[in-house]
């Protein structure tokens, strides 16, 4: 009965430590990796919606749904490949390409994304993108006026251990300075509601998690970073 | 009209150079010297040794912030001695007075901004002196704070030696002393 009391109270207190555990779940439906192929795009970061995935060359596992993958390019162009996937079937459904505020613009000749299962890897799909061709100036974007605000800060404290050691942390879509495994003080601002962080090590699967911020919450995140064929 | 045009000139340009450096303040402020995440103090406390290393450097900076002060109250105070005095004030005397001041001025923007991150930090439990932000902050402040010092030693010698190589042109040192 004193064990079971014991179990009880160890488990409240790993839930009220707001324990994560990285392992593979079920709702994952496929591991993409992002072949720069020719494109020049390798080491680009790439996110969903803005939502820091990693970078290209990376392998990222995602669940079924619909992903807008966004990154920059030089000439001040963001790329858009919005997909879908279902299982382990990847469909490119859009892409397009878009200059920033107030740049010059180019007629942009940019080849659809191909989705097709890896060559030597089982269960992983690569994204291969095509290299940009950017042609005549056809003007300038329109501008916008970004706005300043000030900002409280609170923190987090974000116990990251990972298998392998030595992960790189990237939060938001900023690398820190520090690999796993650690403790941080996370700082945020007071208006913000989650945080990504992303766990990268090269050939590896990304471990990708988004932090729910709260003033001096403990998350322990313990992630164990396949590769992308296990 | 000549000195009017002038003086238009000198105008515009020191109010730029100010509208740069306050822009330039507040960007850096907001979009560069952001605090990110660092490593958790231990237990959320400070040892013994890192509170004494935090009550050093903040001593550092109120001294250099100390020193600036003096310099700009100094390079003022030495202006007003020679415009009252015989000594003709030469464009270039005034040119160095007013960076002399502008350096101060950043130098001791950068030390409060330093006190304000060391302080920011410990209330989200990081140690401030090793983080990177903090430490780069210091040393501008040190950097702007020991030029502006140097520049003020520098200025002092050449008003006084420009008019004793020149006692005619800008004013004789001997008559006066």
């Amino acid at each position: 009965m004193g064990k079971i009391k014991q179990r009880f109270l160890f488990l409240i207190l790993i839930f009220s430590l707001g324990l994560v555990n990285c392992l593979p779940s079920n709702s994952i439906g496929a591991t993409l990796f992002l072949d720069p192929g020719n494109s020049g795009f390798k080491n680009k970061k790439i996110y969903d919606n803005w939502e820091f995935l990693g970078l290209i060359g990376d392998y990222i596992s995602l669940p079924d749904g619909d992903y807008n993958l966004i990154f920059n390019i030089p000439r001040s162009y963001k790329l858009y490949t919005k997909i879908s996937i279902k299982g382990d079937e990847v469909k490119v459904i859009e892409h397009k390409s878009r200059p920033e505020y107030g740049v010059t613009t180019y007629k942009v000749d940019w080849p659809k994304p191909l989705a097709k299962r890896h060559a030597k890897l089982k269960g992983v799909v690569s994204l291969t993108f095509s290299p940009v061709k950017f042609g005549r100036k056809t003007g300038v974007s329109p501008m916008i006026s970004a706005c300043m605000a000030g900002c409280t800060k609170r923190k987090v404290i974000l116990r990251v251990s990972s298998k392998p050691e030595d992960a790189e942390i990237w939060i938001d879509d900023e690398k820190q300075k520090f690999t796993t495994n650690t403790t941080l003080s996370l700082p945020y601002c007071t208006y913000e509601k989650t945080k990504r962080l992303v766990l990268r090590i090269p050939q590896r699967v990304n471990y990708i998690y988004d932090i729910k911020l709260s003033p001096n919450k403990k998350i322990e995140v313990i992630c164990e970073l396949k590769k992308p064929s296990e | 009209m000549k000195s009017n045009n002038s003086y238009s000139i000198a105008i515009t340009i020191a109010v730029s150079i100010i509208s740069i450096v306050v822009i330039g303040m507040i960007f850096y402020e907001n979009y560069i010297s952001d605090i990110g995440a660092g490593i958790y103090l231990e237990d959320g406390k400070l040892s013994d040794a890192q509170k004494e290393s935090i009550k050093i450097t903040l001593d550092l900076l109120k001294t250099l912030m100390t020193w600036v002060i003096g310099v700009i109250g100094a390079t003022a105070f030495f202006l007003k001695l020679n415009a009252e005095g015989a000594l003709s004030i030469r464009p270039i005397d005034l040119m160095i007075s007013f960076a002399i001041i502008i350096l101060s001025t950043v130098s001791l923007y950068l030390g409060h901004l330093t006190v304000e991150k060391i302080a920011i930090l410990l209330s989200l439990d990081q140690y401030p002196i090793d983080n990177e932000k903090v430490r780069q902050i210091g040393r501008f402040q040190y950097l702007t704070g020991l030029s502006s010092v140097a520049l003020f030693g520098l200025h002092v010698f050449q008003f006084f030696w420009a008019r004793l190589i020149f006692p005619q042109k800008n004013g004789n040192l001997k008559e006066e002393v």
